[in-house]
Formats: C-alpha cells, structure tokens, sequence
C-alpha cells in the first residue's frame, strides 16, 4: 500500500513539501486574496440585481440564466469563511427573489394560456406568424407524440366555430322535413 | 476521523480559496474542452451515419479515439486544478499539459482502461435498448431496461471512483507506468470511495441550479468540483500510510 510513498522520488507537485508526516489532522492553509474574494463578491451582486430587474422587464430567460451564475459566485465567494457574508448574501436574496418571481410570472401566464380562450387566440395569432401553428395545435400534438391529456385543460373555444351552428339548424331541418314527408 | 460534514467542509473550503481569483483560466479552460468535445462527437456522428454494422463499429471506433484525444484535455484541466490547490500559478496553457512526451503516452493507456470500463458497464443496457422498437416498445420493457441501467451506472460510478486518482498520480510521479497508476489509485481509494463519493454528492445541488441557467452555471461548479477533487487528493497524500 505504501510502495507509492517510500519509493517514489516526488518531483511533482508535493516535491519537499510534506510537512504533516504522521499527522492527519487538517493542515493550516493559505487564505484568498481579499481582492479575488471581494471581486467574486461584487459580480454576484451586480448579477443578483441584473436578475431582479430582468425579472421586473418579464424577459423569462435572462433571471433564469443570470440568477443561478449570481448564486454560484456567491458561493465561491465564500473562500475559507463557514457563511456567507455582505454583498454575497444579498446577492443570494436578489437571486432567490428573482427565480420566484420568475417562476410566479411563468406560472400565471401558462395557467392564463390553458384557462382563458381570448388569451389563447392571441397567442394563437403570435404564433400562427411566428411558426405557421396554433398553441391548441402544438398542445394536440405533444399529446399524440407523449400520450398525455393536456388538451383536456384547455378551457372554452378561442376561435368562431360558423360549422357548429350550422349543422345543428340543417339538422332540425332534415327532422322537419322528414316528419313532413311522411304520411 | 472526522465527519463527513466536517471533512467536505474542508476541502470545499480549501477548493474555494484556490480558485478565487483563477475562474477566469480555468472556466475558460472548461469551456475550450466543451467546445472541443462538442465539435469532435458532432464530427464522430456524421462519419459514419446509419446503423448497419460496419457504420456501428465505425461509430465506436471514431468514439474510442475521440475519448482518448479528450482524456489528454480533461488530464490538463485536473492539473490546472492541482497546482491552485498547491498554490502554484497557472495560465491557460496548462490545459495542454497531457500532449507533452512523455505524459501523453501514460494518459492514452489510462485513459484507454477507462473508456473500456465504462463501455462494458453500459453495454448491457445499450444492448437490450437496441433490441426495443419505438416508443411502445421501450414502454413495455421499462423495468428491465431502468434497471439495467441503473446497474450499470452504480458499477461505472465504483469503478470511477477506485481510478479518481489517475491523472493526479500521472502528473505527480512521472516515473510510475500506466499499469501502476491504475493500481495505485485503486489502492489508495481502498476505504475512501464513499467519502469522495458524498464530497461528489454534495455538488448536486449546485448542478440543479444550474439546469435552470441551461448549463451556463455549471461552468464555474464544475471548476470548484474539480478543485474540490484535487484537494481531496492532497488531503490522501498527505496522510501517513502507516496508518491503514
């Protein structure tokens, strides 16, 4: 087991630098430099606060992308310290604040999209330019292709539908006029 | 011996002060081994389209090779990561560490062991998923077929963890061969593979968060993993081997 100690000749990375022989114990280590830290600190917060006021402008994506960076630095911010500390707490907070509020505006705008038709068909003309397909259709579709039932949730009609009312007047007219023929 | 808590602690915290200061070498790093590995598997893709037999070997062949190219490039940013934890100074070159003579060589063979270990633990899911038909088909045979795969990853995770070690060993004894750093990082993981295993563990969360920013996160987690594992290495070293 030990072959790998005794009878290497270290020249790489641990060369004449074993100082803690027989001793397991956790070495004392160098600290950061406080610019590194307080740099990482500064980003996280800037990023924090870009996160917030994308959020605020509703651009969906970008809280989505700046927020998690913000978070991570924060972290990274930390160094040798147990918590977090100053401009990389409140940089977690704006973060946190932002995804929130990010996942409330998305939520509220899809729940709108399934409960009401005129949200509905106006989206549905967005995307019939955009990509030459309607969001009931694109949902039909998803439901074909993965075996779910989300069109069960759309609620009301967004589009006129003149074939419906149609049908059901010749209807009552064939009826008419069959009880009149007979006799 | 201290707590889990305690010693991931430790070697975050040591991790964190490496490399503050430094993301900027060592994120870039990472984004040039992604953009690399991205072009290659695209490329490896396209030569040989279809699935007949020859254009499956083909495939494999071009992705053997692939992984040993990006070995040589993943064993640069390892290094990158073990001289912050020895606070040594690093640049960007350091990525290409694995192409100088002498240590190329041992990488490839390495490197070589590990693609095959990790392809004959998936080659049982990937044989029995080839032999489903569509959707409906992989339905059916979910069960088997999760299972399957979830036997294969807890093999190729053992058996990553036992080579952990390998390309630090590469780097820190230039006079061991490739057969001996394979055993050595074995030997050494011998009692300590669920301590690296929770330390690894303890970067999920970061990783989820970063699902949200489509990756772009990850970046700078993977760097802090990264120097996390190469103080866990430091921290291995420097134990006395008398006391195992």
């Amino acid at each position: 087991m030990s072959d790998y100690y005794e009878n290497s000749n270290h020249s790489g990375y641990n060369r004449g630098t074993w100082p803690y022989s027989g001793d397991t114990s956790e070495p004392p280590q160098e600290s950061p430099s406080p610019e590194a830290q307080q740099g990482l600190e500064t980003t996280s917060f800037m990023l924090g606060i870009a996160a917030l006021a994308s959020t605020c402008f509703m651009t969906v994506v970008l809280p989505c992308i700046l927020a998690p960076v913000s978070i991570v630095l924060a972290v990274l911010s930390k160094g040798r310290r147990q918590h977090l500390r100053g401009a990389a707490r409140h940089a977690v907070i704006l973060s946190a604040v932002s995804l929130l509020l990010n996942a409330v505006l998305i939520g509220t705008s899809v729940s709108s999209l399934f409960r009401s038709p005129e949200t509905r068909g106006a989206v549905n003309q967005v995307t019939k330019q955009m990509y030459g397909t309607t969001v009931e259709e694109m949902i039909r579709q998803i439901d074909r292709d993965l075996g779910t039932n989300l069109s069960s949730l759309l609620r009301g009609d967004s589009t006129t539908e003149p074939e419906d009312q149609n049908r059901d007047s010749t209807e009552d007219g064939m009826d008419g006029g069959d009880n009149g023929t007979i006799i | 011996m201290a707590r889990s808590s305690e010693f991931n602690f430790q070697r975050k915290s040591e991790a964190r002060s490496a490399i503050a200061g430094h993301l900027g070498t060592t994120v870039g790093a990472i984004i040039f081994y992604l953009i690399t590995a991205m072009i290659l598997s695209t490329v490896s893709v396209n030569i040989f389209p279809g699935s007949g037999a020859i254009s499956t070997v083909g495939f494999m062949a071009v992705n053997f090779l692939v992984s040993l190219f990006l070995g040589l490039l993943m064993y640069g940013i390892n290094i990158l990561h073990l001289s912050l934890v020895y606070g040594q100074d690093v640049s960007f070159g350091g990525l290409f560490e694995g192409f100088r003579r002498g240590t190329n060589d041992r990488i490839i063979k390495v490197q070589a062991v590990l693609t095959a270990v990790n392809f004959v633990c998936t080659l049982p899911a990937t044989l029995y998923a080839s032999k489903l038909t569509g959707l409906d088909g992989i339905r059916t045979h979910l069960l088997p077929l999760t299972g399957l795969y979830l036997l294969g990853s807890i093999a190729e995770i053992w058996f990553a963890l036992g080579f952990a070690m390998c390309y630090f060993l590469i780097a820190d004894f230039p006079e061991m061969g490739s057969a001996q750093v394979l055993r050595t990082s074995v030997k050494m993981m011998k009692g300590h593979r669920w301590r690296l295993f929770v330390l690894e563990l303890s970067f999920l969360p970061l990783y989820f968060l970063s699902l949200l920013s489509f990756g772009i996160a990850a970046l700078w987690v993977f760097s802090y993993e990264a120097a996390s594992t190469a103080s866990f290495y430091k921290w291995l070293t420097g134990r006395q081997p008398a006391s195992h």
